[in-house]
């Protein structure tokens, strides 16, 4: 072992059928007797808000929010972390997608530094260790693995501009995975959040960061989504819980091994074009893998074995088994299209030619593509947009 | 603690190249002009005094007295051995990222923009020998030899940065506000092109 890495990881995993009974236990090991509850209008509007207060009845929650945007903002923030002091709970459970997750964190780190903005705590591993808070994370998902990084996008409410916070303090303490709260995400939903988790893995074991461990991680992850994904689509449950648990694999993976291109280029759309986060990820992947080919040859050559079966692996040639995992990913998009109607081309968002300069331009800046271990310029964001305009 | 004498010699070189690499080169003038307008970067080694601090104005960027003073960016390396491996061209600032080792307060949006100049003023100071490890080829719009002249004998207050290529980008906006007004006939089409150079700006 020649290189040096850090990996750090704490959090619980409860994860398969019932997990969610094991909340009060939980809070309970960690010292919190009154938490706050954070969610979504459409988590509430879909009843699981209900389900999970149900499930818990046991739990005595001294304040309910479920007013987070989709874009967790500072703003949103600040009030929470008034509304946790005013009502003085003592713990913090998020139940949601990546937004609602992001947005605990940051009250989470608010609180626990004993600071009133958030925006004094932008930064890289720039915190120290804090007050302790109780942080349990229910997720909703199977893509954003938020429930174990130490990373959160919270856009400014000034600026409108996403500030990024990395740090340890941001790790829940548990994360609960359990079959019955993805059970009513539409295929669409599974379809593009599961690709963000598989984006989150390959770029995890393909960074300038990768470690061992992390690697363990990101193939666990390929192969549970490989062979998940298309079943977890059409509704089977099972295949949903392999979906989540990859993603919160995906997650830990790249929580310390960071990603890449297809992120910095996936931020970029987002914020200009409004492309939804894992649509992104799906229209991006093929192309970027195409422009990294020959830093990560070797790297994609051995994933074909973890994302297809040993038969596939074995039956390619050894000098194409990248280019064959390409093939693959792709032609699992194509089953995707065809059964969820996704849109993949940068045109059916509305995007003009104009648009691309600023995308690309935005990219480039991006904290994401710094870790990617091909470098790349304006030039070469505008080419791989072009590909998948 | 007393600051190492050649991680200091480093960083007043890299600070007093910043504001003649990002005149002279047009990839890292490009990177300059979409940083903030107003910015104040710390840069140094966490636990010891700030070795170097920054201040960019609309169109210089100066080397000033350090100050222990909030700044907008502040970049630390955890250590002065992560320091060394960075400042001596061993690897790049990416990969120090990568490692953990660098520390960061403010806008990480706004680092990533810094770490491509710093990564262009290393392509310039540091001899390829040293650079092909960890930095892509590029093509050198000035001279090494003038970049180290100016380290050692310029004047960083007479080193203004001419926003040259915001100048056309200007104008080609504006002939392009026009022909949607003449094509269309509608100001929509405007109001979008306006709200990408509203975006153009943020960036």
């Amino acid at each position: 072992m020649d290189k040096y890495f850090e990996f750090n990881n704490g959090t619980k995993i409860l994860c398969g059928k019932n997990a969610l009974n094991n909340l009060k236990y939980e809070l309970d090991y960690l010292g919190s007797s009154c938490p706050l509850l954070l969610s979504d209008e459409g988590l509430e509007t879909a009843k699981i808000v209900d389900f999970v207060m149900k499930t818990a009845k046991n739990i005595k929650f001294n304040a309910v929010f479920t007013k987070i945007p989709a874009d967790s903002s500072t703003l949103t923030i600040n009030q929470i972390a008034r509304l946790y002091k005013n009502n003085k709970c003592d713990g913090i459970v998020a139940l949601g997608g990546g937004s609602v997750i992001d947005t605990a964190k940051g009250v989470k780190l608010i609180l626990n530094q004993s600071k009133v903005d958030i925006m004094d705590l932008a930064g890289n591993e720039i915190v120290k260790k804090g007050k302790f808070i109780p942080f349990v994370v229910i997720p909703t998902t199977c893509g954003t693995g938020s429930e174990c990084t130490s990373v959160a996008v919270i856009k400014n409410s000034k600026t409108k501009t996403k500030l990024e916070f990395i740090s340890s303090e941001l790790l829940p303490d548990v994360a609960i995975l359990d079959e019955r709260l993805t059970k009513k995400l539409p295929p669409k939903l599974v379809a593009s959040t599961g690709f963000d988790a598989l984006v989150h893995a390959i770029e995890a074991y393909t960074s300038l960061q990768k470690n061992p461990i992390s690697d363990i991680y990101a193939t666990t992850a390929i192969k549970l989504i490989g062979s998940n994904i298309i079943d977890a689509i059409g509704g089977d449950d099972n295949a949903r819980l392999n979906m989540a648990l990859a993603s919160n694999l995906a997650g830990t993976a790249f929580s310390s091994a960071m990603v890449g291109i297809v992120h910095a280029i996936g931020h970029a759309l987002g914020a200009v074009l409004n492309i939804p986060h894992g649509n992104a990820m799906m229209m991006l992947l093929p192309a970027c893998m195409r422009f990294n080919l020959d830093k990560n040859f070797i790297e994609y050559s051995s994933l074909l074995l973890y994302f297809t079966n040993e038969d596939e692996y074995i039956s390619a040639k050894p000098n194409e088994r990248a280019k064959v995992l390409i093939e693959k990913i792709e032609e699992t998009i194509g089953l995707i299209k065809q059964k969820t109607g996704i849109m993949l081309s940068l045109k059916e968002y509305g995007a003009k030619e104009k648009d691309l300069n600023v995308v690309a331009e935005k990219a480039l800046s991006d904290g994401a593509g710094i870790v990617n271990r091909k470098d790349f310029s304006k030039e070469d964001v505008l080419n791989i947009l072009n590909e998948i305009f | 603690m007393k600051k190492s004498s050649i991680i200091n010699i480093v960083f007043n070189v890299l600070g007093k190249a910043f504001g003649y690499v990002c005149k002279n080169d047009k990839r890292a003038k490009d990177l300059f002009f979409a940083l903030p307008k107003h910015l104040t970067i710390n840069m140094g080694i966490y636990g010891e005094s700030t070795y170097i601090s920054l201040e960019k104005t609309e169109n210089q960027i100066l080397k000033v007295k350090p100050t222990k003073e909030n700044a907008d960016l502040e970049v630390l390396f955890k250590t002065r051995y992560a320091a060394r491996l960075v400042l001596l061209g061993k690897i790049s600032v990416s990969e120090s990222f990568a490692r953990h080792d660098i520390l960061l307060k403010g806008d990480i949006n706004t680092a990533v923009r810094l770490v491509r100049i710093i990564n262009i003023i290393e392509y310039y100071l540091f001899p390829r020998i040293i650079t092909y490890k960890f930095l892509p080829k590029m093509q050198k719009e000035i001279s090494s030899f003038k970049v180290y002249g100016f380290t050692l004998f310029g004047n960083s207050k007479n080193c203004k940065i001419d926003n040259f290529n915001a100048k056309i980008k200007n104008v080609t906006n504006k002939n392009a506000e026009k022909h949607n007004k003449d094509t269309d006939g509608s100001d929509k089409n405007l109001e979008k092109l306006q709200n990408v150079e509203k975006v153009s700006e943020k960036v």
